[in-house]
């Protein structure tokens, strides 16, 4: 840990020239995340003190191959943004650094809700908390797709072509179960067919978080009641469909046991809140469609964790836990292409 | 017997617990009765990895009802002139090895997948008429499948 906090130092020596002195205290590794490693800091810098959140690339991982530097340069960009994303001045690819590329950013308030149901199955919001929090999540997802990508310079994440978004969706996630090498489960198949025969054509491009759920939000509670304070983990950020975050925010994947999409409220609720705030209506039929795409998507990682696992490459045992946990996605995206009811 | 039908084999699952218990539980282990304790856990996981084998009923029981749904598969299209279909499907199925069981599954899975494939090149109401031939074995291998294994991970996902 010192020898991280010396090499912390002299990154931040480079970084802010003629600030001095500089100290960095209090890292800590974390371990909670599934995909990128880490960690946090403090800094104290002519006698200032800030605190940092580290994202450092992993050896091997959910979302492997890596590569950090479009999900800085999104954040960069969004840096000045009223969004709750978190200010995030630095990246570094060189090696000797940190040994894997990371990227800096600000720490904000606040805590990750656990979805995990209470006492009385309420899960982690009570009545209240719920009936503040969800319009707020809609309007922060509502007003980072309308945020002009094109002015921010963030067509570098590749624009799909006219009508195309649903179908380059479908393709990149083809080809993560592809590179995956493990043949996918026939339901999984037959899912990817659906996806290829009804992709809908819309010329609707905006900036997608692509993981905008519970997990990856920040949450702070005082006597104001709770707020949305940053919005987190933006590594499958992309162009496309909006209506493809609000499929993945709503989906059974994020419930915790509750009736309550993203344990918030009712999906249909959740739906009408982004419809308020976004100013345009939600077709359900395209709505339907990216949930059953969001499955695949979980499910795609998920190979892509139990191959790493397999060839020795992470000795993360949450990693092989997915292999038991496929077949709750099978009947997923069985009960979604209508083979099976709903839950 | 083969692992052909498993994503990960026991030995595997069973290798990484105990590659994983060794370099990131055992290093930050303080109790000298605890760290006891877990060498022997490792030592019966590394002895235990050549004695089982994945249950051959589980895989009969999904043959089984592949076997089925791709028979009436093939009879619906032989009789709704798909003739081409049942052919592929038929002769498929007279090449999938008997056994082992978990072999035998991982040709009727190839079997389906290509069986979808090939449905998706047919004309869209025969197609959509045909398929749900097949989406009942989905259904219900989803459902055998999820009724072997304990609770979810994806709370804990969610976690971030």
């Amino acid at each position: 840990m010192n020898d991280l906090s010396a090499r912390l130092e002299t990154f931040l020596r480079a970084r802010i020239p003629g600030a001095d002195p500089i100290a960095v205290r209090d890292v800590v590794v974390h371990t909670e995340g599934f995909s990128q490693e880490t960690f946090s800091f403090r800094s104290e810098i002519a006698g200032r003190s800030e605190h940092w959140v580290v994202k450092r690339e992993p050896v091997s991982g959910l979302l492997e191959p890596y590569d950090l530097e479009p999900e800085f340069r999104v954040l960069h960009a969004l840096s000045g943004d009223p969004l709750p994303s978190p200010r995030t001045p630095w990246f570094e690819r060189a090696a000797h650094v940190l040994e894997r590329p990371f990227y800096v950013m600000e720490r904000l308030p606040g805590e990750v809700p656990i979805p995990v149901p209470g006492a009385g199955g309420e899960g982690p919001f009570d009545a209240s908390e719920r009936a503040a929090l969800a319009p707020q999540l809609m309007r922060a997802l509502a007003a980072l797709h309308a945020v002009d990508w094109r002015a921010r310079g963030l067509d570098f994440l590749g624009v799909p072509g006219a009508g195309d978004a649903a179908a380059r969706e479908v393709a990149r996630w083809q080809a993560r179960i592809d590179a995956s090498g493990l043949t996918p489960d026939p339901v999984l198949v037959e899912a990817l067919l659906w996806l290829r025969r009804h992709a809908p054509a819309s010329d609707h491009v905006a900036l997608l978080h692509g993981d905008y759920r519970l997990g990856n939000w920040l949450i702070e509670r005082d006597a104001a009641g709770p707020r949305l304070t940053g919005i987190l983990d933006w590594e499958m950020v992309h162009l496309g469909d909006p209506i493809e975050d609000v499929a993945w925010c709503i989906s059974h994947l994020w419930r915790g046991q509750t009736p309550r999409a993203a344990c918030l409220a009712a999906p249909e609720d959740l739906v009408a809140l982004y419809e308020e705030a976004a100013g345009f209506r939600v077709d359900r039929d395209v709505l339907r469609y990216y949930e059953v795409l969001a499955v695949v998507k979980m499910a795609a990682i998920m190979l892509t964790g139990i191959r790493a696992f397999r060839d020795g490459r992470t000795a993360d045992l949450r990693m092989a836990i997915f292999d038991h946990q496929l077949p709750f996605l099978h009947a997923l995206v069985a009960a979604l292409r209508g083979w099976l009811p709903l839950p | 017997m083969s692992d052909a039908a498993l994503r990960v084999s026991p030995k595997a699952l069973l290798d990484g617990v105990v590659r994983a218990l060794q370099e990131q539980v055992l290093p930050n282990l303080a109790s000298r009765t605890a760290r006891g304790q877990l060498w022997a856990a490792i030592d019966v996981l590394r002895n235990l990895a050549g004695r089982i084998e994945a249950s051959v009923a589980a895989f009969e029981e999904e043959a089984r009802s592949a076997e089925g749904a791709l028979g009436a598969l093939a009879r619906e299209a032989h009789a709704t002139g798909v003739a081409a279909l049942a052919v592929a499907i038929d002769t498929a199925l007279a090449a999938a090895p008997p056994a082992p069981a978990a072999e035998r599954v991982e040709a009727l899975r190839a079997i389906l997948r290509d069986a979808f494939e090939r449905l998706d090149a047919l004309p869209a109401a025969r197609a959509d008429a045909l398929r749900p031939l097949l989406g009942g074995h989905l259904a219900a291998q989803a459902v055998r499948d999820v009724l072997r294994l304990q609770g979810s991970l994806l709370e804990e996902i969610s976690r971030g």
